[in-house]
């Protein structure tokens, strides 16, 4: 099974940021939830291999 | 007379040791080459000038006073400007490093400096390593296309003549793309052989150091004088003794080298030039003795996001600090990539962690029955400036960045020794790479096969005017 998550919004990524101490501009805050949801999205393929025995 | 510059690094090297060339004319025509070139192709971050003659005076002088150092004695070298050179700024190509100021050398500086090399400047890089295309540096073959990344500075000084061989550093392909973009011989030993220590990291369980030169002969030279262990660099390991060895330089036998032909992954969306180009070098193989064997690709589904997962934690990891004291001095390509890492959930490293290994172990395994792989190093050849896409014929695009990596990551992933070698063209007369991976450690039978595929070519000559009448022997 692959995850299927919804890309982060505007909001919950620069409360995420800010969390974390990273000084997010807000007007990057769209920008950063898609690239993180493509990356993650990309990472996620790897489930694929956590669900299949060695 | 000689020209310098028709010569590879080892022609070069001879006719240093014999006397019938000087190092101060090696050091005069490159920077005569830097002096033509560098207004256009943007090579260098810095040219050393003063010191290069000063050391190429000194090498001069030991030299006709019988005190030779070995092959590199006397050889223009360039330095990707993430190396450390005592007392020199390391900017990584980045306003992020504005002010630093190397205390020591990196490792590398030193073992080529013990060589005899003289270093004639540091060269540029994509940002951090964090690229495959170095935007602020042209391609010497064709100033409309790009030379690759990140070590984009590397290969242009060295196909354009500015030294006869350069370092370059190499976490999803960085030694490899430039190289093949360029015309020139690059390689990424296996994990661990060349000490990182003083050269600014990316992503430390990828990255690799690794010479840049015309000829695999020439990167054989670099590569004994830059390994070693070194314990100031947790993965360094051992030079393993076939390395040591002078039959290393010999003409290379192929006869039963075991030659894996990827049935997957490697030839998928793959320029048709580039495909022909490997072909081409199976068969040249195989009328030199070798055994063609096809494979397959284990678990390719998952190498690139395991690079992914891999390189972004990682040098999310790395950039912490700086990215939040210093975002808006970053590019804005590796900033987003950076902002968006700091964010990265953990659990996506430990997949990739976890997928490493597994694909570590099934190609390890692949190789109980083939010597090397052969394989395209990069699926199209150098895109122009300011391209972002290739279209491919199934109607897909893919970024440039994208098509680059895809099909380096794997010996970043495994550590595995992995060379690029130029063979043929496309149809506008831009080179072609031929990538070869070997078994771990096993750097001296990848640079054998490289020799098997090199011998008869003819060298790309980038360099205007000068004639080809020193091929590959």
């Amino acid at each position: 099974m692959t995850e299927n998550t919804a890309p982060l919004s505007a909001e919950n990524t620069l409360a995420l940021a800010s969390s974390l101490g990273l000084p997010l501009a807000p007007e990057r805050a769209a920008l950063i939830a898609g690239v993180l949801h493509h990356i993650h999205t990309v990472i996620a393929k790897l489930d694929e291999l956590e669900s299949t025995p060695c | 007379m000689l020209n310098p510059l028709n010569l590879t690094l080892a022609q070069a090297s001879a006719a240093v040791a014999a006397k019938e060339l000087s190092p101060v004319e090696l050091v005069n025509a490159a920077l005569e080459r830097i002096a033509a070139r560098e207004p256009e192709i943007n090579a260098f971050v810095s040219v050393w000038e003063a010191s290069a003659r000063r050391q190429a005076l000194e090498a001069e002088r030991d030299i006709a006073q019988g005190i030779h150092r070995g092959p590199l004695h006397g050889i223009p070298v360039a330095l990707k400007d993430l190396f450390d050179v005592a007392g020199q700024p390391t900017s990584a190509s980045s306003r992020v490093r504005a002010g630093h100021r190397a205390t020591e050398n990196s490792a590398v500086t030193d073992a080529l400096l013990r060589a005899g090399m003289i270093v004639m400047g540091k060269t540029h890089t994509h940002e951090f390593a964090f690229g495959l295309t170095t935007p602020q540096t042209r391609n010497p073959l064709d100033p409309q296309r790009t030379p690759g990344g990140s070590s984009g500075g590397s290969a242009a000084a060295v196909a354009y003549g500015g030294a006869w061989a350069a370092m370059g550093t190499d976490t999803g392909g960085s030694i490899r793309v430039p190289a093949a973009l360029c015309g020139l011989v690059g390689f990424k030993p296996s994990y661990g052989l060349v000490s990182r220590h003083g050269v600014v990291p990316l992503a430390g369980s990828l990255d690799h150091a690794g010479p840049m030169a015309r000829t695999v002969e020439d990167a054989g030279l670099m590569l004994q004088a830059i390994a070693g262990f070194d314990a100031r660099d947790p993965a360094s390991r051992a030079t393993p003794a076939s390395l040591l060895s002078p039959a290393l330089h010999a003409p290379a036998d192929v006869d039963g080298l075991r030659v894996g032909i990827p049935k997957n992954y490697y030839f998928d969306r793959v320029a048709e030039p580039v495909a022909a180009a490997v072909r081409q070098a199976a068969a040249h193989l195989r009328q030199r003795g070798a055994v063609l064997v096809e494979v397959d690709i284990p678990l390719a589904d998952y190498l690139i996001p395991t690079q992914w997962g891999l390189m972004v934690a990682e040098s999310a990891s790395v950039h912490a600090r700086d990215i939040r004291r210093a975002a808006a001095l970053y590019g804005e390509d590796v900033r987003t990539l950076l902002e968006a890492g700091q964010l990265l959930p953990a659990t996506d490293y430990l997949k990739a962690q976890h997928a490493r290994q597994r694909i570590a172990a099934q190609w390890q395994a692949l190789f109980a029955r083939i010597d090397i792989v052969l394989a395209p190093t990069v699926p199209q050849t150098a895109a122009r400036i300011g391209q972002e896409h290739f279209a491919w014929p199934d109607g897909s695009h893919e970024s440039v960045s994208d098509a680059y990596v895809r099909l380096c990551a794997p010996a970043n992933i495994t550590g595995l020794p992995a060379l690029t070698v130029p063979f043929g063209e496309d149809g506008q007369g831009m080179p072609v790479g031929v990538q070869i991976m070997g078994r771990a450690l096993d750097d001296a039978t990848v640079l054998r096969a490289g020799r098997g595929i090199e011998e008869g070519q003819r060298l790309f000559h980038p360099c205007d005017g000068i004639t080809d009448d020193s091929a590959a022997s």
